[in-house]
C-alpha cells in the first residue's frame, strides 16, 4: 500500500458522547501535515487512536497496510503534549531504553541534538526545567528513523528561539519515506513548513486542503482562514 | 523483547523497592545485635525494655519487607500502565501480554527474595536463640525431633516426601503469583474509572482481597462440615479419623486450592489484559 | 537564518522571488551549481516539497535546468539583467498598486519616490 497512513470511517464515542464522527484520513510518505482545530475538536483522541491508546467505535486504521499494534508502533514515533517518563531516571537512562525498544533510534543523533542545546544527559530528569524535559523528549522522538512523526503540540510551552531549532530540527528530519502529522494551536508559526492541513472542528473534518493552494484560492495564511472558520462569536 | 522488558523492570522495580529493602537490611542487623546484646547480657531491667522492643521489631521487619515490596510492585504497574508513564508504555512496539508477563516475573523476583530473606531472618534469628540460651545440644535435640516428626508423617501419606514438598513450593509460588496478578487486576479495574484511578484501585483491591477471603472461609467451612458429617457416618468404622484421612483431606483441600487458584490466576490476567488493550484511557 | 516569507501568498512563489533575487544579485550566475533541494530548503527555513515546486517553477520558466545525473544548474541564457529587470518590473507594478491604493496621482508618486532617494543619499 502506497499510504502511509490510513483512517477510514473512523467513528469514536465515550459513552453516549461522540468525540469523533466519520473521519477519513490518507496520509502520504514524504509529506508534512497540519492537523489544526480548536480545544475539543477531536485533535488528540484521533491522535491516540493512532498511536493505539484508544480503540475506534467503529472504523478501521491501517498504518503502512497494518492495523494497530506492536508493528504499526514501531513504524511510528509520537510526542505526547505531556510528560512520560519517570523523573527518577536519567536522560542517558531514556535513550538506553529507546534504543533496546526502538531499532530504528538513532542515539548519535541524540546526544548531537542534547549537546546542541546545551542539555547534560547525565542528569537526571527531575533536575531539569519543565521547557528542557520538554526539549528531551522532542529530541528522543525525533531521533528515531520512523516512518510517520506525530507530533502533539511541539512548539507548545517553548521559548522562541528554541522553537526555531525544533522546527529546524523537524524539516532537517525530512525523508522522502516519512511524513509528519503535527497537531498544533500555534499555527503561524509553523504554516511555512507544512504541505497540507487538515481542520477539524467537533470531531469532523471540515476541510484539507494544501497550504499553499488556499493562499493562492484564498488570499489569506492558514492562521487566518482558520480563525474565519473557527471564530466564536 | 520480553527479556528486555524484563531487565528495564528489574531495574526499575529497585527504585520503587529498594529503600525498603535497604531499611529493612539494616534494622535486621540491629535486631539480631540487639537479640544477642540482650540474651548474653542477662539483665531483668534490660529485658523488660528490650523484649517487648525486640518483638515489635522483629515484626515489623517482617511486615515491612512483605508489604513494602507488593507496594513497590503495584504502584510501579500502576505508574507504567495507568499514569502519564502509560504514553510510554503502551506505544511501545510490545503486546500488552508481554508488558503483564515481564511485570509480573520481575515481580514475582522480588518477591520471592523477599520471602526467602524473611525465612532466612526467622531462622538465623532462631539458631542464635537456640544456641545461646540452649547451647548446642538443644539445637540437635530439635533437629533430631524434626527428623522424628518428619519420618511419622511421612507414614501416613501416599507419595514420596520430596514430592510433597515440591507441591507445597508449587503452591508457595502460585499463590504468590496470584496475589500479584490480583494486584495488577485491582490497578487495571481502577483503570477505567475517569478520576482517582490510584484510590479506585485501592478500593478494587480491598474489595477483591474481601471477597477471596470470605470465600476461602465459606470453602473451608463447607470442607469440614462434609468432612466432619462423613466421620460422623463412619464413626462406627474405628479408623475414621486415621492420619491417613487427615493427610489425604490436606492433599485434597491443596490441589482443589490449586485449581482454583490458577483458574482466577487466569482469569484475572485475561481480564487486566482486555482492559488494558480496549479499554485504556489514559489522560 | 531562514529566508523572510509572508503568511498570506503561497510559500513556493516566494521562494522563486528569493532565487530570483540571488540569480539578480549576482549571487547565483549562469551556469552555476544550484545547491541541493534539502541544502535549500534548509537554509530557507521551509518544507523540501515546497522548495522542490519552487525550483521546478523556475525551471519552467527557463531560469535553470536539472539534469538527473548531475544536478540542477542556473541556465546559460540566464540574463542577469534581464531577470534583474524582469523582477524589477514586478516590484514596480507591486508598488505603485499599493501606492496608488493610498489615494496619491502619479505626480505625488513620483515625488514621494524622488524625497525618499534624495534623502537616503542616492
Amino acid at each position: 500500500m502506497s499510504e502511509l497512513l490510513t483512517v477510514n470511517a473512523v467513528t469514536k464515542a465515550f459513552g453516549r458522547k461522540v468525540v469523533l464522527e466519520n473521519i477519513h484520513l490518507h496520509l502520504e510518505p514524504g509529506r508534512i501535515y497540519g492537523l489544526l482545530g480548536p480545544n475539543g475538536s477531536g485533535k488528540t483522541t484521533l491522535i491516540k487512536l493512532i498511536n493505539g491508546l484508544l480503540t475506534p467505535t467503529t472504523g478501521e486504521i491501517f498504518v503502512d497496510g497494518g492495523a494497530v499494534g506492536p508493528r504499526s508502533k514501531s513504524l511510528i514515533s509520537y510526542l505526547p503534549d505531556k510528560l512520560y517518563f519517570a523523573e527518577w531516571m536519567t536522560t542517558n537512562n531514556l535513550i538506553d531504553y529507546y534504543s533496546d525498544f526502538y531499532e530504528d533510534f538513532d542515539k548519535e543523533r541524540a546526544y548531537n541534538m542534547l549537546m546542541n542545546l546545551n542539555i547534560n544527559p547525565d542528569e537526571k530528569l527531575k533536575v531539569l526545567s519543565k521547557g528542557t524535559k520538554e526539549k528531551v523528549q522532542l529530541i528522543l522522538v525525533m531521533s528515531r528513523r520512523a516512518r510517520l512523526y506525530v507530533l502533539d503540540e511541539p512548539i507548545g510551552g517553548v521559548d522562541p528561539a528554541s522553537r526555531d531549532y525544533i522546527l529546524d530540527t523537524i524539516l532537517g528530519n525530512y525523508d522522502e519515506n516519512a511524513s509528519i502529522l503535527i497537531s498544533t494551536h500555534l499555527i503561524t508559526d509553523i504554516e511555512r513548513i507544512l504541505d497540507e492541513v487538515i481542520f477539524l472542528q467537533n470531531g469532523r473534518t471540515v476541510l484539507s486542503a494544501a497550504v499553499d493552494d488556499i493562499r493562492a484560492n484564498e488570499g489569506k495564511s492558514v492562521d487566518e482562514l482558520f480563525r474565519e472558520v473557527f471564530r466564536c462569536y | 523483547m520480553l527479556l528486555k522488558l524484563m531487565k528495564h523492570e528489574m531495574k526499575s522495580l529497585w527504585h520503587y523497592c529498594g529503600v525498603v529493602i535497604i531499611c529493612v537490611l539494616i534494622a535486621s542487623v540491629v535486631f539480631e545485635l540487639g537479640v544477642v546484646g540482650t540474651v548474653v547480657a542477662n539483665n531483668d531491667v534490660l529485658n523488660i525494655i528490650m523484649i517487648p522492643s525486640l518483638i515489635f521489631l522483629g515484626f515489623a521487619i517482617v511486615a515491612v519487607l512483605s508489604y513494602g515490596i507488593q507496594f513497590g510492585v503495584a504502584f510501579r504497574f500502576y505508574r507504567t500502565m495507568s499514569s502519564d508513564e502509560g504514553y510510554l508504555t503502551h506505544t511501545l512496539p510490545v503486546t500488552t501480554s508481554q508488558h503483564i508477563l515481564s511485570k509480573l516475573f520481575s515481580a514475582s523476583i522480588y518477591v520471592l527474595i523477599g520471602i526467602i530473606y524473611l525465612a532466612i531472618f526467622i531462622a538465623v534469628t532462631a539458631l542464635i536463640l537456640m544456641g545461646l540460651t540452649g547451647g548446642i545440644q538443644e539445637l540437635t535435640d530439635f533437629l533430631r525431633d524434626l527428623g522424628v516428626f518428619v519420618d511419622e508423617i511421612r507414614k501416613y501419606i501416599n507419595i514420596p516426601i520430596a514430592l510433597y514438598i515440591i507441591e507445597f513450593i508449587i503452591m508457595g509460588i502460585f499463590s504468590m503469583v496470584f496475589s500479584i496478578l490480583v494486584m495488577y487486576l485491582s490497578v487495571a479495574l481502577g483503570q477505567l474509572v475517569n478520576s482517582h484511578k490510584l484510590i479506585m484501585s485501592i478500593v478494587f483491591y480491598t474489595i477483591i482481597t474481601s471477597v477471596i477471603g470470605i470465600i476461602t472461609q465459606i470453602g473451608t467451612m463447607i470442607f469440614s462440615m462434609v468432612e466432619g458429617f462423613m466421620s460422623t457416618i463412619a464413626s462406627t468404622n474405628s479408623e475414621a479419623m486415621t492420619p491417613e484421612r487427615i493427610m489425604a483431606g490436606m492433599q485434597t483441600i491443596m490441589l482443589v486450592t490449586l485449581v482454583v487458584m490458577i483458574g482466577f490466576g487466569l482469569g484475572a490476567f485475561f481480564i487486566t489484559k482486555y482492559i488494558y488493550e480496549r479499554k485504556l484511557n489514559l489522560e | 537564518m531562514a529566508w523572510k516569507i509572508d503568511n498570506d501568498r503561497p510559500v513556493y512563489l516566494q521562494l522563486m522571488e528569493h532565487i530570483k533575487i540571488k540569480i539578480a544579485t549576482g549571487e547565483l550566475s549562469a551556469g552555476d551549481r544550484v545547491p541541493p533541494v534539502r541544502v535549500l530548503a534548509a537554509e530557507a527555513g521551509v518544507n523540501p516539497n515546497t522548495m522542490q515546486k519552487a525550483l521546478q517553477g523556475l525551471e519552467r520558466e527557463g531560469l535553470m535546468y536539472s539534469n538527473r545525473t548531475e544536478g540542477r544548474f542556473i541556465s546559460a541564457e540566464t540574463n542577469v539583467t534581464q531577470v534583474s529587470s524582469s523582477y524589477a518590473r514586478e516590484l514596480t507594478v507591486d508598488y505603485y498598486g499599493n501606492m496608488k491604493g493610498l489615494g496619491l496621482n502619479n505626480k505625488e508618486i513620483v515625488k514621494t519616490l524622488e524625497d525618499y532617494i534624495e534623502e537616503s543619499g542616492g
